[in-house]
């Protein structure tokens, strides 16, 4: 019975994801937390697709997460590129997280076509391993041209963008919502600790709406993941009031 | 020095470590020299004359850079054009020891321009388009030349060039009446000597060339060295001395003229690609790459067109090259026609012959060998990568533009604005790189915070730092509530003070106190309090 209960779900990943689950052997690049990979469809995130990180406010830890994704997906030798128009992308921070940066480019284009156009053509080289970039708003056509620029190029995208595009159409492999969470105040070892709230909107062949709750060490950087019952108790208020109408008309419903 | 809108605001000077005498001015605005700072002096007291003067690291490699990228375009008035030669000592009169002059070699061609003084109308007014301000001289040896330029005309041009910052007006044009100038009556600094040699020829009472040229020669060798004979015979016209060409081999330039010009866009393409066809396969044949190419589209009646192009990596490869020299050509053709008169079919037939073009040259001006140096037995997965890459870059950068393709280089800096460079990546060479400008500090002790422990310092930094409007204080001083993002933040947690402090001896200080915080929104965020202002900003987010 469970040997077809197991079937029957891996058929039903196969089709939501177009029949690429099992399908090939290759390697998914890791979030950076063990616990959460093995939480993800492809124990990771699949090289060649895009993953969303959308912030509510900025500095909620989005960048941070994005950025220890792209540094697992650098192996044998590939590169970074950062797209940042606004040169506010401080390198210091990102080797402090142990990005090697002899191998990371920062593109700085002076126009949004220019920045489109460079992370079109950084998706699509082989030896680019990650290209992390803020975007704001793209249009459809625009993401789906990402979208198969990383397929060819087997690169992952890594953008951060405003929580107001939470609606606006995507062509991520996983889109999460960063809610922030807050600490507790004075709390012996949880002081170095910054914890962050994800929520997974879209995720091909994973549960849509879970929570998850992943704590970093600021002594060391170390991300991990924290009990499940310590997520809803923390959420603050901000977090809880950004949630979409939808879900919580949901919530209400159900009780 | 170039002009530039922002540094229209404040005194400013470039400042660089003399392993002797500290930190000095290498070259000051001429809003700083109104002040009374000049080159060399120490940066102590340039600060304490000007209390709001603001320092920049002054980069050797980026100036290097600038000038080659002039003489490169400098092209278009001359066939040979090369940088001035430095000795092994920097010479008296010069704070840097660096190549500041471009010389031209202008034999038998002035009379196309209209004759010599047109001639250096025309190179000046193309500084000043530029954005510099340039002294330029015509002499019949290079020693003249730049003895006119620097002592009998810069001096003549000072105070017009301290008054360049309120009224731009016109390029400054030498003084050029057509009679020679008696360089005998400059001052001996006028012959490029080292600082020792001069100061032995003011001890004996020797302050001019003029004065110089009565001693006898045989005795000048002997106490002072050939060299002081060399130079006096160089500007007196007495010995030839060569430019030596910026170009590397003049193998590796390539022309086409055209009998009947043109501006049918298909046709230059096409002289183009035939162009680096050629020129790679002569690269080939010597085992070369290209790591700079400039193209040069000669006009009709029009100032010559110079397009220059950077490579990451040393390439032969005429598939790859000539994308982008059509890219960068398209460009600037369109960049340079859109300022002035866009040559169109509906354009007057005056309009559109002076953008005719009656000459192509494609040069590389720096190679590199071709072959990577083999590091590890078997080919491995990262060296494929680095060609994949290289052609990324370079198409990146022919679109962007070089300075927006770089790469981080991070120095161990108290103020954290400093303590990351970014270095571009194409047009280098590749064994070349300079030193690392990082101060070799003590290791720091693992008790102390670092500023490479993971969140200790923010993933994006604002610059400059924006004001923060505070709207409550705890009895400590710490901020408690205020205004980010239009909305009122409180803050939740905080980690600090982390004390930021420049020394004296690096200028105008900034002491800092830095703390990280998180605030009722989540966000976590990087401010500072200013000691000196007695004011709070934000600095960066994590």
């Amino acid at each position: 019975m469970l040997g077809l209960v197991d079937q029957l779900a891996h058929q039903i990943r196969a089709l939501e994801t177009s029949g690429r689950v099992g399908s090939d052997q290759r390697v998914s690049i890791s979030s950076g937390c063990q616990e959460l990979d093995a939480c993800l469809p492809e124990r990771g995130y699949r090289p060649g697709t895009i993953v969303e990180w959308l912030e509510p406010t900025v500095g909620c830890g989005g960048y941070y997460l994005a950025l220890a994704a792209a540094r697992q997906a650098m192996t044998d030798g590939k590169y970074l590129i950062v797209v940042d128009p606004a040169k506010t992308f401080y390198p210091p921070a990102a080797r402090s997280m142990g990005i090697p940066i002899e191998r990371m480019i920062v593109l700085h284009p002076e126009h949004t076509s220019d920045a489109m156009w460079s992370i079109d053509q950084a998706l699509r080289c082989s030896a680019v391993g990650a290209v992390v970039a803020s975007l704001e708003q793209i249009s459809e056509l625009q993401a789906r041209r990402f979208q198969l620029a990383a397929e060819q190029g087997q690169a992952l995208g890594c953008w951060l963008r405003p929580g107001k595009v939470q609606r606006a159409p995507s062509w991520a492999e996983v889109q999460w919502w960063v809610e922030p969470l807050h600490g507790e105040l004075g709390s012996g070892a949880n002081k170095n600790i910054r914890r962050i709230g994800l929520r997974s909107l879209r995720m091909r062949g994973g549960v849509v709406g879970r929570r998850w709750a992943l704590a970093i060490d600021t002594q060391n950087g170390h991300l991990a993941m924290e009990t499940p019952h310590a997520i809803t108790s923390s959420l603050c208020l901000a977090a809880q009031l950004a949630k979409p109408k939808s879900e919580r008309e949901t919530r209400r419903r159900t009780g | 020095m170039k002009l530039g809108e922002e540094l229209a605001k404040q005194p400013f000077v470039l400042q660089a470590r003399d392993p002797r005498r500290g930190l000095r001015v290498m070259a000051a605005d001429s809003l700083a020299r109104q002040l009374g700072i000049v080159p060399s002096m120490s940066i102590s007291e340039a600060c304490a004359l000007v209390p709001s003067l603001r320092l920049l690291d002054y980069d050797p490699q980026e100036d290097l850079e600038s000038i080659v990228e002039l003489a490169e375009e400098a092209w278009q008035f001359s066939p040979l054009v090369g940088l001035e030669s430095l000795d092994e000592q920097p010479w008296a009169g010069r704070s840097l020891h660096q190549p500041q002059a471009i010389f031209l070699d202008a034999t038998g061609l002035t009379h196309f321009f209209g004759g010599q003084a047109q001639w250096l109308t025309l190179v000046t007014r193309w500084l000043f388009e530029k954005g510099y301000v340039g002294i330029a001289a015509i002499a019949e040896s290079i020693g003249a030349a730049w003895a006119i330029a620097n002592y009998a005309y810069r001096r003549q041009a000072a105070p017009r060039l301290l008054a360049m910052r309120t009224s731009p007006g016109q390029a400054i044009a030498p003084v050029f009446d057509g009679q020679a100038i008696d360089v005998t009556r400059l001052p001996i600094e006028a012959l490029r000597l080292d600082i020792k040699t001069v100061q032995s020829l003011h001890q004996l009472g020797i302050r001019s060339i003029e004065a110089l040229l009565r001693l006898p020669r045989a005795g000048l060798a002997n106490r002072l060295g050939e060299r002081l004979l060399n130079r006096l015979d160089a500007v007196c016209a007495r010995q030839s001395e060569p430019i030596r060409c910026l170009q590397e081999n003049v193998d590796y330039s390539v022309e086409q003229a055209l009998e009947v010009p043109t501006n049918h866009r298909e046709t230059i393409e096409e002289i183009v690609r035939r162009l680096t066809i050629q020129l790679c396969k002569r690269l080939q044949s010597d085992g070369h790459g290209a790591l700079r190419l400039v193209c040069c589209l000669r006009m009709e009646q029009a100032p010559a067109l110079v397009v220059p192009l950077g490579l990451y990596r040393a390439t032969s490869d005429h598939e790859h090259l000539l994308p982008l020299i059509l890219a960068a050509v398209s460009q600037k053709t369109s960049a340079t026609f859109s300022k002035s008169q866009k040559p169109t079919f509906n354009s007057s037939r005056r309009t559109r012959h002076r953008f005719n073009v009656t000459a192509v040259t494609l040069s590389a001006t720096l190679t590199g060998p071709l072959v990577w140096k083999q590091t590890e037995l078997f080919e491995c997965q990262a060296n494929r990568h680095r060609e994949t890459l290289a052609h990324l870059v370079d198409s990146l950068s022919g679109r962007l533009g070089r300075r927006q393709v770089v790469a981080p280089q991070i120095y161990r800096h108290p103020q954290p604005e400093l303590a990351c460079q970014w270095r571009a990546l194409t047009g280098q060479r590749t064994d070349g790189r300079p030193q690392s400008t990082q101060r070799k500090l003590p290791r720091l002790s693992s008790v102390e915070p670092s500023p490479d422990d993971p969140l200790r310092r923010p993933l994006q930094l604002w610059h400059p730092p924006q004001p923060l409007a505070i709207q409550s204080l705890t009895p400590d001083g710490l901020p408690t509530r205020f205004l980010f993002q239009g909305t009122q933040t409180h803050i939740v947690r905080s980690w600090g003070p982390e004390r930021v402090e420049s020394g004296w001896w690096q200028g105008a200080n900034h002491r800092r106190d830095y703390y990280r915080i998180e605030t009722d929104r989540g966000a976590w965020l990087w401010i500072y309090r200013d000691l000196k202002q007695h004011a709070w900003f934000l600095h960066g987010v994590f």
